[in-house]
């Protein structure tokens, strides 16, 4: 630093600069915090603290209280037990209190961890000096196999009352019940997860008139497991399945012209006696995710197949010259038969010679179209009963091939051959449909599932090449049958 | 009342402190202001900031290090906070020919007083004034400056090298001497 820096820093450093020193004032003392104001903060913070204090205070009471009320019940269970030694449904006769009630614990009432029935074997929560403590107990209602509905949720042990049909207590009087008791420590946060699933909860699954050997199977771990699983919505975030179904259905194709000019024979050919059927089969990808929301894609491969039935006298067609037309033609020959006065005639078996008249001609034959496709399928499912649920799908399939065979007629009564050629009078991509169903699914046990519906899909692009003049769109529409396996 | 009292005052949000305050160390403070603001009228803006910065965190000011230091800082982060960092680039070009020039300045120009030194090194582009203030009269190195400015040393090395080259010119034209 030169000295002419330094004699600028000695000169600037601490020299004054004229100030307003009272407009300063004026303008910065309501911004400045005052001591009312700290005061006022301290005296806040003050009763916050006392306030979170008192809360907690009061959490900590509310809580041990639980858990003093919890071990009341239990013991009171059992002295409830010790009174009524009675014959159970489960074909015990129990003599004594601690001798009923530990027979039924430990030989009757399945142990579970979280969602699965493990074992008989499992310690009994009840049994052990871990019951004796501050534990939280919840009902977990998920658990509550099928006839049992009139527990509802309730969210603690406290509201539990010796007439309700969750106490074990309720052995001896052949009114039983279903419950499950979800116990959860809350005094032993620190522990591991594993930890926690090893904390068994009390499953005390009985039934209400219930033959004693149905009550075995139900009480059994894989019955147990199996009835757990069996829900159409029981899983947890979300399952997939894999399957296949079947479609049959009719059609209807949509038929109008390229241009004016063939109106009259777009019209000729909506009017022309057809039946149009649709077999579909489909290998299926479900994903089910726990808010009802499904995906399906896979492969489905689609025929329709279109047995039509004309009659056609050769000048009412425009376009149509005598001579000058391939009804009259041998490429014909295989498929055109009959005569004006035979209206029954068709060509079955029937290679007859083609009409050279105006004559009405009458003729049958089939025309198949194929179409492979992926599905893109959203949609949701609601679950109206334990195993069924509803489910609405909508999307697109997106067409990889199609293929036709048969033929068409055109105006001026030359026929096109369907298959594809040099004319391609048929599309081999017809891009994409849309798809909309409507299915019920039956969740028939934990791993397989039946489904039938209704759909509709719509083909909006036309199957028919630039060589033909006339669109014609399809719709099928259907019921369908299928089933699914879960895989994970 | 002593700096100390004032200080204790201020904390515990006695008004008479505070005033104190105000009336005594402004005048010092409003200098670091205008030496980093734009104008008169900036700078008094970055002043009454300050100030009120001031009060709301004079409990936290530690009496281990000088009060009117600690007050110095909070004006130049209050002034530095509206500071425009893209005068930088635009202050290099058109500039370049000062760089060539020797950076050393003359210290024939000592007698000139506080008020005109302020009125000199408020003429320098925007980017020289504020590392020339912080390098030169706060006594920051480059590092620092870089901290504080968001900027690499290196530029701020450049910065004030064509800021004491850009001064100089600025005497010369001044005409007072012959260099």
């Amino acid at each position: 630093m030169s000295n002419f820096e330094e004699h600028i820093r000695r000169k600037l450093g601490h020299y004054p600069s004229e100030v307003d020193t009272n407009a300063l004032w004026e303008s910065i003392k309501e911004d400045i915090p005052k001591e009312e104001d700290k005061k006022k903060r301290v005296i806040f913070f003050f009763w916050l603290f006392g306030l979170g204090l008192f809360g907690g205070m009061a959490s900590w009471w509310l809580y041990q209280n639980n858990g003093t009320q919890l071990a009341n019940q239990v013991h009171t269970d059992k002295e409830y037990s010790q009174d009524n030694p009675q014959e159970t449904n489960l074909g015990h006769h129990v003599s004594g209190a601690d001798e009923a009630l530990e027979s039924f614990l430990e030989n009757e009432i399945p142990f579970s961890n979280k969602n699965k029935l493990v074992s008989h074997t499992e310690t009994s929560l009840l049994n052990t000096e871990s019951a004796k403590g501050n534990w939280n107990v919840n009902f977990n209602k998920d658990h509550f196999l099928p006839h049992s509905t009139t527990l509802g949720h309730i969210p603690t042990i406290t509201s539990i009352k010796s007439s309700e049909p969750i106490l074990v207590s309720s052995i001896p009087t052949k009114k039983v019940a279903l419950a499950s008791l979800e116990v959860v420590s809350t005094e032993k946060k620190e522990e591991t997860e594993e930890d926690m699933d090893a904390i068994p909860y009390l499953l005390a699954v009985l039934a209400e008139e219930k033959e004693i050997d149905d009550l075995e199977n139900e009480l059994s771990p894989d019955a147990f497991e199996e009835e757990a699983n069996i829900k159409v919505d029981n899983h947890k975030k979300l399952k997939l399945q894999a399957g296949f179904h079947v479609t049959y259905g009719a059609s209807n194709s949509i038929i109008y012209a390229k241009s004016d000019t063939y109106d009259d024979y777009a019209e000729l050919r909506r009017n022309t006696e057809r039946a149009i059927s649709t077999v579909e089969l489909g290998v299926d990808f479900n994903i089910l995710f726990k808010n009802g929301l499904t995906m399906r894609t896979g492969l489905t491969h689609t025929r329709i197949k279109e047995k039509m039935k004309y009659t056609i006298t050769p000048n009412s067609i425009p376009g149509y010259h005598q001579g000058n037309n391939d009804l009259e033609g041998k490429e014909t020959s295989s498929a055109w038969s009959g005569s004006s006065n035979d209206p029954n005639t068709n060509s079955s078996g029937n290679n007859g010679s083609p009409q050279t008249s105006n004559n009405p001609i009458k003729f049958n034959h089939d025309n198949l179209y194929t179409m492979t496709d992926i599905p893109l399928v959203m949609g949701y499912q609601q679950a109206i009963g334990k195993r069924v649920g509803i489910q609405f799908e909508a999307g697109t399939y997106i067409n990889l091939y199609s293929s036709a065979s048969g033929f068409i007629v055109h105006p001026n009564t030359k026929i096109y051959k369907l298959d594809l050629g040099e004319i391609r009078s048929h599309k081999n991509n017809i891009l994409l449909s849309t798809y909309t169903g409507l299915n019920l699914n039956y969740q028939a046990s934990s791993k397989l599932a039946l489904r039938v519906g209704a759909h509709y899909r719509f083909t909006p692009f036309s199957i028919t090449g630039k060589n033909y003049s006339l669109n014609q769109k399809y719709a099928t529409y259907g019921l369908h049958a299928g089933m699914a396996f879960t895989i994970k | 009342m002593t700096e100390h009292e004032i200080i204790l005052g201020c904390q515990k949000g006695v008004a008479t402190c505070q005033r104190e305050l105000v009336e005594r160390y402004s005048p010092m403070l409003m200098t670091v202001c205008r030496r980093y603001a734009r104008d008169h009228e900036s700078a008094k803006d970055v002043l009454q900031d300050s100030m009120i910065k001031i009060f709301r965190h004079i409990h936290k000011y530690k009496p281990t290090g000088s009060f009117q230091a600690w007050m110095r800082r909070i004006c130049i982060n209050t002034a530095l906070q509206s500071f425009d960092k893209s005068c930088f680039k635009r202050e290099i070009s058109g500039l370049d020919e000062l760089i060539a020039q020797p950076s050393s300045m003359p210290d024939v120009y000592s007698y000139l007083g506080a008020e005109e030194l302020m009125v000199i090194i408020d003429q320098l582009p925007e980017g020289f004034k504020q590392v020339f203030n912080l390098s030169v009269i706060e006594g920051l190195n480059h590092r620092e400056i870089s901290q504080l400015l968001g900027i690499t040393e290196s530029t701020s090395r450049s910065q004030l090298v064509r800021a004491r080259n850009y001064l100089k010119k600025m005497l010369v034209k001044r005409d007072r001497i012959r260099v």
